[in-house]
């Protein structure tokens, strides 16, 4: 019994204090089930992503709305948890997105674009018949916020 | 050998105190079964947009419960939610706490669009819990024996968790420049999904310093002072109090609310009418 548990609490220490240490399935079984986290890396805080909609009615462009940050905002202000998993799912589509294309940036128009498409159809307004998408990526190093857009995609909503 | 013997009586004297463990699990079965009803109309997004995975036969097997969505979501909810209730209405047992593991993990995979530290916590907490019951007393003597040093085992070994994930946290951020000198806190701060709107705090330099210092020690602290009896309780007020603000000020509602249910396991029984001598001659062997 004290053997096991020496061994146990010793080797999550050590996979604590050597981060980058990885040798087979008893480091990934290990880090991945039996050690949760770190949550809060640095990669995750300094970097995030964001997407933006702005829909064509009747001629006109409508003002951008961020439907993630919109759910998100409802569950701060309501503390109703739907709309935490909402934002979530939201936030889901449009990082596969982002994903596929860094890997692929040849090809601008793909599935991911499609599904994402068709899951927030559910944000537009009726008589949309255009709807353009932003990705903009929000970077926070030195005490200094950097915002870009990276990329603006216009396509025809078939009503 | 002088060692492992001192480490060992150690680990037998930490046995010994009994916790509020069916609290514990009854609160992490609640906590399930909020989450599932929950995340009903997201399942329903999730079977709609994103295309059904495909597993070898042995993944077949083993997320077995999926094959619900097949007949909808509500068909998975239904069945997991009497599961939960039947569990939450008996008493800690095998059957239901295997069952309320392996659906759990299953939903966890389904959800994995929306998963976050909760779920990998929450199915930690069930797996070691396969071995916390008591219930059916096993009839095999050379198991009977040992039925109720492996359910307190199982109970140590939850707190060891929880105090290494605080460990791993504060560690991983001592190593971070960006902790060490404050600036995570600006980062966390400018990020759209984790501040509140409602609270706009801009921090200066040295308030950003102190809270990230605040948020290291303690998360470095908690994972030793937790097992001291005179000072546990204070650590665990301050946890209470640290995930509530994050949950306030940073809206990570199930993260916090499963962290706050671990500290139940940290709550010793208070009163025993009939002291549980089976463990303590068991472990007295």
């Amino acid at each position: 019994m004290a053997l096991l548990f020496i061994f146990h609490i010793s080797f999550s220490l050590f996979l604590i204090v050597v981060p980058d240490f990885r040798n087979g399935w008893l480091t990934t079984v290990y880090r991945k089930y039996l050690l949760p986290g770190p949550f809060f890396s640095q990669d995750r805080i300094e970097q995030s992503y964001a997407l933006l909609i702005s829909c064509k009615v009747d001629g006109a462009w409508l003002p951008t709305s961020q439907p993630a940050l919109d759910n998100y905002k409802r569950l701060l202000e309501s503390g109703n948890p739907k709309a935490m998993l909402t934002s979530r799912l939201d936030q889901y589509f449009y990082y596969q997105y982002i994903i596929t294309r860094n890997a692929k940036p040849v090809n601008p128009i793909n599935a991911e674009l499609e599904t994402l498409a068709q899951y927030y159809s559910q944000y537009f307004p009726g008589k949309t018949d255009s709807v353009k998408f932003i990705f903009m990526r929000k970077e926070t190093t030195n005490l200094i916020v950097k915002v870009d857009t990276l990329y603006t995609i216009t396509r025809d909503v078939v009503n | 050998m002088w060692l492992i013997n001192q480490i060992d009586a150690g680990i037998k004297c930490i046995l010994k105190e009994d916790s509020e463990k069916v609290i514990f699990f009854k609160a992490i079965y609640v906590f399930v079964l909020i989450k599932l009803w929950v995340s009903w109309s997201v399942l329903e997004s999730i079977l709609a947009f994103i295309p059904a995975r495909e597993y070898s036969l042995l993944g077949w097997v083993l997320h077995l419960p999926l094959h619900l969505f097949n007949y909808g979501a509500a068909a998975f909810v239904i069945v997991f939610t009497v599961i939960l209730l039947t569990s939450l209405a008996t008493r800690l047992n095998y059957l239901s706490s295997f069952l309320v593991f392996w659906f759990s993990v299953c939903l966890s995979k389904f959800l994995y669009p929306v998963l976050n530290g909760t779920d990998l916590v929450l199915n930690l907490f069930l797996l070691i819990g396969l071995g916390v019951p008591t219930t059916p007393v096993l009839k095999w003597n050379s198991l009977k024996a040992n039925q109720k040093l492996i359910s307190a085992f199982g109970v140590l070994l939850i707190k060891v968790e929880i105090a290494l994930i605080y460990f791993l946290s504060g560690y991983d951020k001592l190593i971070t420049t960006s902790w060490r000198n404050g600036d995570a806190i600006f980062a966390i701060n400018n990020l759209d999904f984790f501040s509140n709107p409602n609270f706009v705090l801009q921090p200066g330099e040295v308030s950003a310093l102190v809270i990230a210092w605040f948020v290291i020690l303690f998360e470095i602290s908690f994972a030793f002072f937790v097992w001291f009896k005179k000072l546990k309780k204070y650590w665990l007020l301050a946890g209470v109090v640290f995930h509530l603000a994050i949950i306030i000020f940073m809206g990570l509602l199930d993260f916090g609310i499963i962290m706050i249910l671990s500290y139940l396991i940290f709550i010793p029984v208070k009163h025993r009418t009939t002291p549980d001598k089976s463990i303590r001659s068991t472990l007295s062997q």
